[in-house]
């Protein structure tokens, strides 16, 4: 399907073929063409020219940006329509299709018959399409890209002889294999026949002997069957359009058990839900919540929608609700630790409640990191998702209880720690202190990381125990509040 | 109740679980983490505090691993989580931190709620108001203990619904596996200092 992009932007209801059009892409510092219209190619314009050269050729050119995503999405929709012509299909490249109809071609009255009703098929959701039919999926391939007729059909046992006027690019290799092999004078399949396999593994790598032994059959090369993820989605359409909240909790409640019933066949559970609401206007909301662990309770997700479902705008009323699992794992029932199963799962619900509201982001768990220095011997993570974190070493030396600052300290009488300096707008004197404890930088940042430090525990004369710092290469020295112990 | 409940031999008053109680003062956050004791707790507060509570320091004192920690930039939010905390019952207390006193009605709320879930909730508040609906208050400051390696903590009970008020001095003394805890009775209780203004 050489213009699968503009194909799909024409189906978005763009008239493309009004125009000459193309799609751009930002490559190699300049904004190029990826993939261009009938129009346009008649005009001189190809994918991979530059959008500046491209206008001064056509001056008319209409263009769009390129969105790969959606592409891919929409090839492998294609892929899960052609399997109603053979349960073995699988993508190829970002454009192509490649099915595997051994035992399948005479449901569609044999090989041509076939071919011509995939071309028909694809040309009826407004593709343009290339196909070719033979023994292997190397040589299929070259036959559909490089047929040139685009329903080039070749016999079995014949692909040798029908293959040797292809040029080499029909095979999968490398720019730089294909540039070796055309500054050695092997433009063409057929160049290739006469040489032996190791000279030619000698000059361009093993890899493209295998491809070539693929392309005849001499090496096994199957069509991998993409098996589809299952979906989990379910649609309520209604006779009249609801408003009332019961009649929303009830639809939800429908469609949730609904749901959970296909996540339990499949042993899969759930971490995102998505419910769409359609309006009669056709306008729409999403509402989506989150869950702390992959679950299949229709409970749990019923009261996790009921904080949001009182805020939907139900305008002139709801025609259709959709929800679906935006995203699911395989679902593992373990008991996660002694404190009962019951007591962990009612804290994943009240993770699962306050990450709804304020972001799963806001619901946090320590974890300790490998670090010498005390701000960064742990981190913040989130703890939805997380089976319980990993219990802290205790530390080889003393830490306090609460980091502050740095907060500079005013000296009113100095000594190494100060006998007494000011914090806070507050005197402190020293009763006495523990100390230096030197925490040097992360050498292997380079002069990225801090400075050493000097730290010591000191007890106030006031009651509070302070942890003071100060950089030892500094003089006079400047000492800092960089924590408070219990 | 919580490692405060080794000292039943002693005359101190703890905090009850079941209700919300209001700690101030500079050895607040310690005073919440010995009353709060053994089981899951939840952290609530501004991002800052949260991020400045160090899980090696506290490790000396608690597991980290039966924290959780919500941060609120919003005093409604932390004031939310708060409460579906404590109603929910899955955490056994629910430490938060708030500027101020929250008022009488979000106080009321929160008594209600502790009260549902049975647990305990205990709010370090940074400047206490004159009126408060918690159950006790407490003002904790940190005192010079005569041992270096042990921590003194002056206990100021100076408000309490269901019995006498007093104040305590708290020795804490890290042992092998445990904390020994050991209170004296030290006077009158300190209020306090009123902020004025900012």
């Amino acid at each position: 399907m050489p213009r699968l992009p503009v194909n799909r932007a024409g189906r978005t209801g763009i008239p493309v073929d009004d125009w000459l059009f193309a799609l751009t892409q930002e490559e190699k510092g300049a904004v190029r063409l990826s993939c261009v219209n009938h129009h346009a190619s008649k005009a001189g314009l190809a994918a991979g020219m530059s959008l500046t050269d491209a206008r001064a050729i056509a001056p008319a050119l209409v263009t769009l940006p390129a969105e790969p995503r959606k592409d891919a999405a929409f090839l492998s929709a294609l892929q899960r329509w052609a399997e109603k012509f053979s349960p073995w299909t699988a993508c190829d490249g970002a454009d192509g299709l490649i099915l595997n109809i051994t035992g399948c071609a005479h449901l569609f009255g044999g090989e041509e018959a076939m071919l011509a009703l995939i071309r028909q098929e694809l040309a009826d959701f407004s593709i343009d399409a290339m196909a070719g039919i033979a023994d292997t999926k190397g040589a299929a391939r070259a036959a559909a890209r490089f047929g040139g007729t685009g329903r080039t059909i070749i016999a079995p046992g014949e692909a040798r002889a029908a293959l040797a006027p292809y040029p080499v690019e029909a095979m999968v290799a490398d720019d730089k294999t294909l540039f070796d092999l055309k500054r050695l004078g092997l433009t063409s399949i057929g160049d290739l026949y006469g040489l032996k396999s190791a000279e030619l593994a000698r000059r361009v790598g093993f890899g493209f002997v295998r491809g070539f032994e693929k392309l005849f059959g001499s090496a096994a090369d199957p069509v991998i069957a993409q098996t589809a993820r299952p979906t989990y989605s379910a649609r309520m359409s209604f006779p009249d359009p609801i408003g009332l909240i019961d009649d929303v909790e009830e639809a939800l409640r429908r469609l949730t058990a609904q749901i959970c019933k296909r996540l339990v066949e499949h042993d899969d559970g759930a971490r995102a839900f998505e419910l769409t609401f359609q309006r009669t206007d056709k306008t729409g909301t999403i509402l989506s919540i989150g869950l702390a662990r992959p679950s299949q309770t229709p409970d749990l997700v019923i009261r996790q929608f009921a904080q949001k479902i009182t805020r939907v705008d139900a305008g002139l009323g709801i025609d259709v609700m959709r929800l679906r699992a935006t995203v699911t794992e395989p679902f593992r029932p373990v008991q996660q630790s002694f404190a009962g199963p019951q007591k962990q799962s009612e804290l994943e619900e009240l993770i699962a409640t306050l990450g709804n509201r304020l972001g799963f982001d806001r619901v946090l768990r320590w974890e300790p990191v490998s670090s010498h220095l005390p701000r960064r011997s742990f981190r913040l993570v989130s703890a939805a998702g997380k089976a319980r974190s990993v219990s802290f070493e205790p530390p080889a030396s003393l830490r306090p209880l609460t980091m502050v600052g740095p907060d500079l300290v005013e000296i009113t009488a100095p000594g190494r720690p100060p006998k007494g300096f000011v914090w806070r707008g507050e005197g402190f004197q020293t009763a006495s202190a523990k100390g230096p404890e030197r925490i040097g930088h992360e050498w292997w940042l380079g002069t990225q990381g801090d400075a050493i430090r000097d730290y010591w525990s000191v007890q106030t004369c006031q009651g509070p125990r302070l942890w003071l710092s100060t950089r030892p290469d500094l003089k006079p020295s400047i000492w800092e509040v960089a924590g408070v112990f219990p | 109740m919580g490692v405060m409940s080794d000292l039943a031999g002693t005359d101190i008053i703890y905090p009850e679980r079941g209700r919300v109680h209001e700690l101030s003062g500079m050895s607040a956050d310690m005073v919440a983490l010995l009353a709060a004791g053994e089981g899951q707790k939840l952290l609530c507060g501004p991002p800052g505090w949260i991020a400045s509570i160090h899980p090696e320091g506290l490790s000396l004192y608690a597991d980290p691993a039966q924290f959780l920690q919500i941060s609120c930039p919003l005093k409604a939010d932390a004031l939310w989580s708060t409460e579906t905390a404590l109603r929910s019952g899955s955490v056994d207390s629910v430490i938060a931190w708030f500027d101020s006193t929250p008022d009488l009605t979000s106080f009321r709320r929160l008594q209600l709620a502790a009260r549902e879930g049975h647990s305990l909730g205990l709010l370090i508040v940074a400047r206490p108001a004159v009126s408060s609906a918690a159950e006790t208050r407490w003002h904790c400051l940190p005192a010079r203990p005569e041992n270096n390696d042990s921590t003194l903590i002056h206990l100021s009970l100076h408000k309490n619904k269901k019995g006498t008020i007093g104040s305590w001095n708290l020795h804490v003394k890290r042992a092998k596996s445990h904390l020994d805890l050991d209170a004296a009775p030290a006077g009158e209780p300190r209020r306090p200092d009123r902020h004025t203004g900012r």
